[in-house]
């Protein structure tokens, strides 16, 4: 809810009664007058933006956390001031056909560190007064607009905005107007119908198709964004609008840069790191035990270091066991780290219990409970014992036991495990005196360390066998093979069917080939199926291609190797002797026209 | 080779025999042609029952779910032909003959295409209740998904006949009749209740059934 703090330095005592009541009246008098501003919060006081612009008083302060918010938003009331958290975190998002803010009819207001993407027009100001638009993003799209001013309104201000590929940056500005410290970047027309700005200072301008009006001490220079296809648009080192603005910067002191990061008004959060990569480095399966990290280089010129945090429970980094330190480790300037001999220590699991055994052709589907502290499950089977063969499953409590034999009796269990799993993250860290930090990144985790095994479960059966469905009817479908072949479950046709699954639905070729064969098989097949004397022709042709396919499915790395380099070979020697031929006929030829 | 049954080509004549005869009845009356319409769309949704034995044992009920849709020229107010397309869908299970039990998911799926003569008993302008018959060619197409195996697909000729009763809506609720036939244009709109039943055999095994089916007519 609101919170309105009220102060007073009324001290003042009333002896009498009589003037009580007068005294009460004074002091409410005294005290509408002492009232705060209020600090309104979106989320947590209110669900939406608009929302809280409802509810605020004259005077009060608008604070919205990070995230997206797809809002068209209106202001009507005088002297508000909209914050977003951070500029590069905090989006508005209103639809293209859309204003993001409309601001009408109000005296004095601000609208600073959002990031508006995605709108007809980033902001419109029409018959307003006094409005400052300041640090942020407005990245709108080729054929919209940034902002808009509109119906005599002066005064309007803006300051150390990002203007990233907009249609029109910035449109009629009126008396009065200021436009410092921007960065207009590739928009169609940077300043459009300038009017009567009288301001127009220190902005930084690069590949704007018409960059008229840039008005005093403007600069023209790459600004080296960092990453402005992940929209974060802080500046690199050697970035052209790196002090080059009117003012001082807030964060670090100095002159201030142009566009969303410089000035004031400027958030002081880097920009977080992508999820990091963890590999698991430990020297052997009794350890020592190691994690190596990775993460993506922040290039923004003020990025000193990243923080590597690390524990073993989600999003909660209390990992100490690290000789690198306790988490946060200071990676320093680098982009990865190893955390080593690291103390995994996973919980001892109860044994499952296994639930079901269902059959159906060449699998079995296993059912099992949950066992407390697994954090992995292997199953086991066999047909003399489920000792035989272990396969590890992940932590799911059903699998599709595949690839087994059809009317071979099995016999399965099912094995808990559990091993430690540590969860990883980075924060960047500016070079400032306050060493300001981004936030976390995106979550990774990584399992490591010795593993935990139960006691095995109950064993169960199962006969895996072909489902017959009902209906019993005959398949039309789309097999020349199987007409060929008189059965679906001729060995000829496994092959080809793993060949399909394997090989040709795991590309784009192959599964074109597989569909055009979809299409046009069934009426082959049908003919294949009435003139019983096509069978044997047809298995013939089908031979080298299930011998290829024997050969891709079976064959190691080095004998596919050697076929592939005789195959080209043999087509480089026919294809050269081909040309060659060709170009002598075509020499021939000329002579001979000569 | 032989990809039809005899059944199959004299459905087919007969189809084309009384559309023909019906064409040129049409073609007779054109000289006087009415405002009648001449298009119809029917959407169709109800209860599928095939005539065959323990398909409860597989897929739980001895029903499931139709829905159609057809269309169809009417030669007359009292004669159509068209084509309509259903689907019907149930998901069950299949059998494990070494185990000797019920197992392994299949989706069953049949897609009868009919192709019908419909005889409506359409005698006034406004007339409330207009009883049909009706029927045709079939042909199903049928697909098995199964757990861990190929799909089995295939179709069977066969032929179907319907009837049941249409109500007008124009009467029943003439002011929104009138709106519909400003937004969407149809002339005369209905509610159906029809009964129809289907035989499409392959290898012997009766693909077919009985539906009951509720919906809407519009005629245009």
């Amino acid at each position: 809810m609101r919170d309105i703090a009220r102060q007073s330095n009324i001290s003042g005592r009333c002896p009498h009664r009589r003037v009580v009541a007068q005294c009460f009246s004074y002091l409410l008098f005294v005290f509408a007058g002492f009232v705060q501003a209020a600090e309104l919060n979106v989320p947590a006081d209110f669900g939406s933006i608009q929302d809280a612009i409802n509810a605020a008083d004259a005077g009060d302060t608008i604070f919205v956390e990070r995230g997206t918010y797809n809002e068209v938003l209106t202001l009507t009331k005088d002297n508000l001031t909209l914050r977003g958290r951070e500029t590069a975190q905090t989006f508005i998002n209103p639809g293209s056909d859309n204003i993001a803010l409309s601001i009408v009819g109000v005296n004095t207001a601000s609208f600073a560190n959002f990031t508006v993407i995605n709108a007809q027009t980033g902001v419109s100001v029409s018959t307003s007064n006094n409005i400052t638009i300041a640090n942020n993003v407005f990245d709108v799209g080729t054929s919209n607009t940034g902002v808009f001013v509109v119906n005599l309104s002066p005064n309007v201000t803006l300051d150390n905005n990002t203007f990233y590929r907009n249609g029109t940056a910035v449109s009629r500005l009126q008396i009065a107007s200021t436009v410092r410290n921007n960065i207009f970047f590739e928009n169609t027309t940077a300043l459009a119908n300038g009017g009567n700005v009288l301001n127009t200072q220190f902005n930084c301008f690069f590949g704007n198709q018409d960059s008229n009006n840039i008005g005093n001490n403007a600069t023209e220079g790459n600004p080296l964004f960092t990453n402005p296809g992940g929209r974060d648009f802080h500046l690199q080192t050697g970035s052209a609008c790196i002090d080059v603005g009117t003012g001082v910067d807030v964060i670090d002191n100095t002159t201030a840069d142009a566009g969303a990061y410089g000035g004031n008004l400027a958030d002081s959060f880097p920009f977080p790191t992508p999820q990091p990569s963890a590999t698991d480095t430990s020297a052997s399966a009794t350890g020592p035990f190691n994690i190596s990290i990775n993460w993506t280089a922040n290039l923004a010129y003020l990025v000193a270091g990243y923080d590597v945090y690390y524990g073993t429970a989600r999003g909660d980094y209390n990992g100490i066991d690290a000789d690198e330190g306790p988490s946060p480790v200071n990676a320093g300037n680098v982009t990865s780290i190893t955390l080593t001999n690291l103390n995994p220590s996973a919980g001892n699991p109860a044994a499952p219990v296994l639930i079901s055994v269902a059959p159906s052709n060449r699998t079995l589907t296993l059912n099992w409970s949950a066992a407390d502290q697994a954090t992995g499950y292997r199953v086991l089977y066999g047909v003399a014992s489920a000792n035989e063969n272990s396969v590890g499953v992940g932590n799911v409590t059903s699998f599709d036991l595949r690839g087994l034999e059809n009317g071979t009796t099995y016999l399965v269990a099912v094995q808990a495990t559990a091993q430690q799993t540590y969860y990883l993250a980075t924060k960047v860290y500016d070079s400032t005196a306050e060493r300001n930090t981004s936030i976390f990144s995106t979550e990774q985790s990584l399992v490591i360390g010795p593993i935990n095994e139960s006691a095995v479960s109950n064993t169960m059966n199962g006969l895996p066998e072909p489902v017959m469905p009902f209906p019993t009817l005959p398949n039309e479908g789309c097999f020349i093979a199987t007409a060929a072949y008189g059965t679906e479950y001729a060995p000829e046709i496994t092959i080809l069917r793993e060949f399909r699954d394997t090989i040709l639905l795991t590309n784009h070729f192959g599964r074109i080939l597989v569909t055009v064969y979809y299409r046009y098989s069934p009426a082959i097949a049908e003919v294949i199926k009435n003139y019983p004397s096509l069978k044997e022709l047809v298995r013939g042709l089908l031979l080298p291609v299930v011998l290829v396919a024997v050969f891709i499915l079976q064959a190691s790395t080095l004998p596919k190797l050697v076929v592939s380099v005789l195959l080209l070979s043999l087509i480089w020697r026919y294809t050269s002797r081909f040309v060659f031929r060709i170009r002598n006929y075509r020499d021939k030829n000329r002579i001979e026209a000569a | 080779m032989r990809l039809h049954s005899n059944g199959y080509w004299a459905q087919i004549i007969t189809t084309c025999t009384i559309a023909m005869l019906a064409f040129s009845f049409f073609n007779s009356a054109h000289a006087r042609k009415s405002e009648r319409p001449h298009w119809s769309l029917e959407v169709k949704g109800g209860r599928f029952t095939p005539d065959i034995d323990n398909y409860e044992t597989f897929y739980g009920n001895d029903d499931t779910s139709e829905f159609s849709i057809g269309f169809g020229y009417k030669f007359l107010r009292q004669l159509e032909v068209g084509a309509q397309a259903s689907y019907i869908q149930d998901d069950g299970v299949g059998l494990l003959p070494l185990n000797q039990n019920l197992g392994g998911q299949v989706a069953y799926t049949l897609v009868p295409v009919d192709v019908f003569v419909l005889f409506r008993a359409v005698f006034a302008k406004n007339q409330w209740v207009v009883p049909y018959i009706g029927g045709g060619w079939t042909r199903a197409y049928y697909r098995q998904k199964i757990q861990n195996q190929d799909d089995v697909e295939g179709k069977a000729d066969g032929y179907h006949a319907r009837a049941g009763i249409q109500i007008s809506l124009n009467n029943m609720a003439p002011g929104q009749a009138a709106v519909a036939q400003k937004g969407i244009g149809p002339d005369y709109s209905y509610l159906i209740f029809e009964a129809k039943t289907f035989s499409a055999k392959k290898d012997g095994i009766e693909l077919g059934g009985t539906s009951y089916l509720f919906g809407f007519l519009f005629e245009f």
